[in-house]
């Protein structure tokens, strides 16, 4: 009988330093993921200065638990999204008052006026989604990132992950069908 | 030009976030490697105080487990019963190493690789018999030559030599640890030591599958529905020798054989639930009222799982057992293992919790996430309510670390330990 052998980790040199406790290495595998990190968090939080706390408590628990962290490079980033939304998921339990807060925009924008309008709109109807199909869809179009990625961040299957994902954009048409926003 | 919903939420996502602070990388490593100093040696004084204020608390918790435990006849059958330690600390998230295709139907911990087992059974198959590193994450797969789902039966054991069995249905496979080839047996219906009506079609007590596997040097015992006998097979599945079981011990659940050749069998299928300790030769010495499913050995520490008296530790030695039920959780979906590193692990059915437990007291515990179950709705809308997910497989490494599977998930998820 043949077997088949699936080789699930890989150990390039960073990720075998830090863990073997370089906290140096590990700061290098983990900045470039901070962007997308403080994005997810800022998305689910709808508060920048929560989320940038999130991100400095991820980064410790991602430290403290990266012995257990088995994937290679490619997926360190779902793996660390995953604890960042699971942080926020504890913060916003820890208060009542989340369903309060709306939406914050600060981008400058010097496009037209009906397409900044257009935009708002869409911000407006995607911050009124649930919070875990904004972040379906945020992590699926905002960061690229595969089903398959999206759905270990979300902590679900990859078909419960598309499915979210669909149920978002069908409520999203919903909203915006009177504007056009969504067509395709 | 009309925009793609990807740019056109891109975009509306920038307008969300908009851009981090410049300065927030390196104000994120300056945090943690402050963090990262105040939890290595060297600790700063509140760390410290704080510290030792928590080790004296978790002292104290286990002065009383142990006096809760030395209060606790040894083989008794008092009310079950279990003690909180006075600091309940909160296990880790789990993680999950593996997505696998199937829910495995069993699990178990080869401490000769460090490594853990899986059984993923599917109607129409493919079957696999996984093998998990629990060191490096790595996955590997033995394709089995069988095409079906094995139930809640399918039991995994490894031997002595690291040879793996797994049970099937009426099919006996083995793996061997040299050649890494599966060979496989499937038994014949009828057992010469059959109980009468054990193949009549239209009672649905009938079958002669197997119910228990345990292993015995190179070989294996083998206990069957409906059969009065355990037989003992060598490493090609030829039979040796069988021996004759009292009626209560056919289709016996589980089989474990020590270094001494003393066989505890928990049994049986059909009549009630009895660890009876064999000689090597098939006499019955002792038995012991205990209800559970299986028998889970890690170093000589066996474990019931399932069952009522989930979570009950047996005390052995040469030729005598006694049980300690004071951690027993009873529940059909509560499961036990040992923990190498000292104690063991619980899943409570009922709690829908898992549990370390050090001399009968929780002393860390998670509760597995719930999801919403929506029944059908009748008229009007029944509504839907939350649902604990049971655990379904449960083992723990060296490092006491917790492996597990949930009900309904194809992910293997690992609890770091302490």
């Amino acid at each position: 009988m043949e077997f088949v052998e699936k080789e699930l980790s890989s150990a390039p040199s960073p990720l075998t330093d830090a863990r073997a406790g370089d906290v140096r290495a590990f700061e290098v595998l983990l900045t470039p993921l901070f962007d997308p990190a403080y994005r997810l968090a800022v998305v689910m939080l709808q508060d920048r200065t929560e989320a940038e706390d999130v991100i400095q408590e991820s980064a410790f628990r991602a430290w403290k638990s990266f012995r257990s962290f088995r994937g290679g490079r490619a997926s360190l980033k779902p793996w660390f999204l995953a604890i960042v939304a699971n942080q926020c998921r504890q913060t916003q339990r820890a208060r009542w008052w989340s369903v309060l807060r709306g939406p914050t925009f600060v981008r400058a924008n010097t496009e037209p006026e009906d397409v900044v309008l257009q935009r708002s709109d869409l911000a407006r109807a995607v911050a009124e989604l649930g919070r875990e199909q904004r972040v379906a869809l945020h992590l699926y179009f905002g960061l690229d990132m595969p089903i398959g990625q999206v759905a270990i961040v979300l902590g679900v299957s990859p078909r419960a992950a598309k499915s979210r994902i669909h149920r978002a954009l069908s409520r999203l048409r919903l909203q915006l069908e009177d504007q056009e926003v969504l067509m395709q | 030009m009309k925009k793609s919903t990807r740019a056109r939420l891109s975009e509306a996502f920038d307008d969300i976030t908009g851009q981090p602070h410049p300065s927030l990388p390196s104000s994120v490593i300056v945090g943690l490697r402050r963090q990262v100093s105040e939890t290595e040696p060297g600790l700063s004084p509140v760390t410290r105080l704080v510290a030792i204020a928590t080790a004296a608390l978790l002292v104290v918790g286990l002065v009383a487990g142990i006096e809760i435990w030395s209060q606790h006849s040894p083989s008794s059958s008092a009310p079950a019963t279990r003690s909180q330690a006075p600091l309940v600390t909160t296990l880790p998230m789990p993680q999950i190493v593996v997505k696998l295709s199937e829910t495995p139907s069993d699990i178990a911990y080869d401490p000769g690789r460090n490594a853990v087992w899986l059984a993923q059974t599917a109607i129409g198959g493919p079957d696999y018999l996984d093998r998990i590193d629990t060191s490096s994450g790595t996955l590997t797969s033995f394709l089995l030559p069988i095409q079906d789902f094995a139930g809640p039966d399918s039991q995994i054991k490894v031997d002595n030599t690291g040879n793996v069995w797994m049970s099937d249905g009426y099919t006996l496979l083995r793996l061997d640890a040299g050649s890494k080839q599966v060979s496989s047996i499937t038994l014949p219906t009828m057992d010469p030591d059959a109980v009468s009506g054990a193949l009549d079609s239209s009672l649905v007590t009938s079958g002669t599958w197997i119910t228990g596997i345990g292993t015995a040097g190179d070989g294996l015992l083998v206990a069957r529905k409906n059969v009065t006998a355990l037989v003992r097979l060598d490493s090609s599945f030829k039979e040796v020798s069988r021996f004759s079981l009292p009626p209560s011990y056919a289709g016996a659940t589980d089989i474990y054989v020590d270094q001494s050749g003393r066989i505890d069998l928990l049994g049986g299928y059909t009549v009630g639930k009895t660890l009876g300790v064999f000689t090597s030769a098939g006499q019955l010495n002792q038995t012991l009222k205990i209800v559970g499913q299986r028998l889970r050995v890690v170093a000589g520490t066996i474990v019931v799982s399932g069952g009522l008296d989930n979570g009950a530790l047996v005390n052995s030695n040469a030729s005598s057992l006694s049980a300690n039920i004071t951690f027993t959780v009873g529940n059909l979906s509560s499961l036990a293992a040992p923990d190498p590193t000292g104690g063991e692990v619980l899943y409570d059915g009922l709690a829908g919790a898992i549990e370390r437990v050090q001399n009968g007291v929780v002393t860390a515990s998670y509760s597995v996430p719930r999801s919403m179950v929506c029944p059908p709705q009748p008229p009007g809308g029944g509504g839907c309510f939350p649902a604990a997910s049971d655990v379904s497989t449960l083992t723990v490494d060296m490092r006491g670390d917790i492996w597990f599977t949930v009900s309904g998930s194809n992910d293997l998820q690992e609890i770091v330990g302490a």
